[in-house]
């Protein structure tokens, strides 16, 4: 399968693999072949949209997160 | 009165007839199941109808005013809540078959801040599936469709507290905001949708999409009616690991109707964008009513209003995966599949990837509270377009056709990155008769000054008067 992004179908497959998805060899049935395939299009946008991150100029700035020490 | 009088009445309007006994909540009660049972079938707004235990609390609340009980402006009113919203003793489904039995033990904070007001739960809301996407689709429970044109979509993800609200069927109800959810059915139905501040209004014991982006809000039909739904649920709650420790204010106190001395700044980026050359129109011309009105209205820049999806999507989708990992592995087909993929695809992104669009967040925000020191207010438009045909994938704005969800979320997402007050008022209708949101936001807990500017134009104009034709 053709990509534009630096993810390759094989590689998909693996990371779709670690993170739980059901997409090793026995994931078999033809249902869930058409499921990757549609995820994996579906993440084309998405990690693009990532790149598109790099091009703001965060280097001055901490990450803006929620946890603050408690007072007491 | 006239039971369909009744059912588009304001709380502001039905509780001093209520306070005065010239009105019983059951009265107020029975015309809005007569409602209900009128126009559910073509709406789908709810997904869990309690008319006999609304009409048992309505008869309390009758007795508890004629004995001298009254408790407020919310005593007898009926509300709804999204179907995210923990309810003790009602099931909570989140929108999914998966929790269709599920029964909580306990009151999320909001249900119980609105019980001890005396305001009554006539049931729980439809909504886009885990609140995960714009558009009010659902096929477990079935897709919300508009008041003004059931063949669009009602807006998600609080699909059902807008149709319900717009159509008469409930006089409050509430949605959850994490890219939009409040803003988006309240612009496209043509009612009133505030997300407040960021930790405001309590999250506990609302399903989780994205915890740093989650905003619980009121949807109404006219701004007074969400300052009085705001006087009861905001407010700390050590619950709630976000919720705010500030002084609430009498959000009432906003409603003078005079904007003189509110400084609005229109981000000039916002018409760069793909937009509807009607809906354009129609904020341009709400925009300039209020500089009449006596507001300063200025242009302004807001650079960083493109990078808004970037930042949103890989924090909301990030957390979105985070938060429902094991319901995917165990149950991830039973999903629906939008949602499902969704929900996967969240999982490809690394921490690092997470942890810069965290760092863009400060940036951003930094950028949004550097433009409200000049102004108060930024004005535009809360919705590119016009409520979309149910089930389309583009939508035509301006000249560009764009994806469904990138378009209804293009100008709700900035204010859940910052986590800024922001609201969606109808300001007028397209030549199919479909409303157009104006969407006003302030500064961190500012909002007295988006209900004050809200009201001001609300009370200018009529189109918070019309009915959708149902």
């Amino acid at each position: 399968m053709a990509s534009e992004t630096p993810l390759s179908y094989e590689t998909f497959l693996e990371l779709a693999n670690s993170a739980g998805i059901n997409a090793g060899p026995e994931a078999g049935p033809e249902a869930d072949r058409e499921h990757l395939q549609q995820l994996y299009a579906f993440l084309q946008p998405v990690l693009a949209s990532l790149k598109s991150l790099e091009q703001i100029d965060v280097s001055q700035d901490e990450p803006d997160m929620s946890f603050i020490v408690p007072r007491n | 009165m006239d039971p369909i009088e009744l059912c588009f009445k304001s709380a502001g309007e039905l509780g001093p007839l209520i306070r005065d006994k010239e009105i019983s909540p059951v009265e107020i009660i029975e015309a809005h199941l007569a409602r209900i049972e009128e126009t559910e079938p073509v709406l789908n707004s709810f997904i869990t109808l309690l008319p006999e235990e609304s009409r048992a609390t309505a008869k309390r609340a009758e007795s508890d005013i004629l004995a001298g009980r009254y408790r407020g402006p919310l005593h007898g009113i009926p509300v709804a809540l999204k179907d995210l919203y923990n309810t003790a003793g009602v099931r909570t489904t989140s929108g999914s078959k998966l929790f269709d039995t599920y029964v909580p033990e306990r009151d999320c904070t909001v249900a119980r801040r609105f019980g001890e007001a005396g305001a009554i739960l006539l049931g729980k809301l439809n909504l886009h599936q885990f609140a995960y996407g714009p558009t009010g689709e659902n096929p477990d429970y079935g897709h919300m469709h508009n008041p003004w044109d059931p063949d669009r979509v009602a807006g998600g993800s609080s699909g059902g507290s807008g149709s319900a609200t717009a159509a008469g069927q409930c006089t409050i109800t509430t949605g959850s905001d994490t890219g939009g959810s409040i803003r988006i059915p309240a612009a496209l139905c043509g009612i009133v949708g505030l997300k407040p501040t960021y930790g405001l209004v309590s999250r506990y014991g609302l399903t989780p999409l994205a915890w740093s982006m989650d905003h619980p809000g009121p949807m109404v039909r006219t701004v007074e009616d969400a300052a009085i739904a705001m006087n009861a649920i905001a407010g700390y709650d050590p619950n709630d690991i976000a919720s705010a420790n500030v002084i609430i204010p009498d959000y009432t106190t906003a409603l003078t109707g005079d904007v003189h001395g509110i400084r609005i700044g229109v981000p000039k980026e916002y018409f760069e964008a793909p937009l509807d050359p009607q809906v354009s129109l129609a904020v341009r011309d709400a925009i300039a009513r209020l500089e009449r009105m006596g507001a300063e209205v200025k242009e302004v820049s807001f650079p960083m209003f493109e990078d808004s999806q970037a930042i949103s999507s890989a924090i909301l989708m990030a957390e979105a995966a985070a938060y429902h990992k094991d319901l995917l592995a165990r149950d991830g087909d039973k999903l629906y599949p939008p949602v499902r993929l969704r929900l996967e695809a969240g999982l490809f992104i690394t921490a690092a990837d997470y942890l810069r669009a965290q760092q863009a967040r400060t940036r951003f925000n930094r950028q949004t509270r550097d433009l409200l020191r000049d102004v108060d207010l930024l004005a535009g438009p809360a919705e590119p377009v016009t409520a979309p045909e149910l089930l389309a994938e583009q939508v035509q704005a301006g000249e560009h056709w764009v994806g469904t969800t990138a378009a209804l979320t293009q100008y709700t997402r900035p204010y859940n990155i910052n986590g800024f007050p922001a609201i969606s008022i109808c300001c007028g209708f397209s030549d199919a008769d479909m409303p157009i949101g104006l969407q006003l936001a302030g500064r961190p807990f500012d909002e007295l000054t988006v209900l004050k500017a809200a009201y001001a134009y609300e009370q200018g104009t009529d189109w918070h008067q019309r009915r959708p034709p149902l």
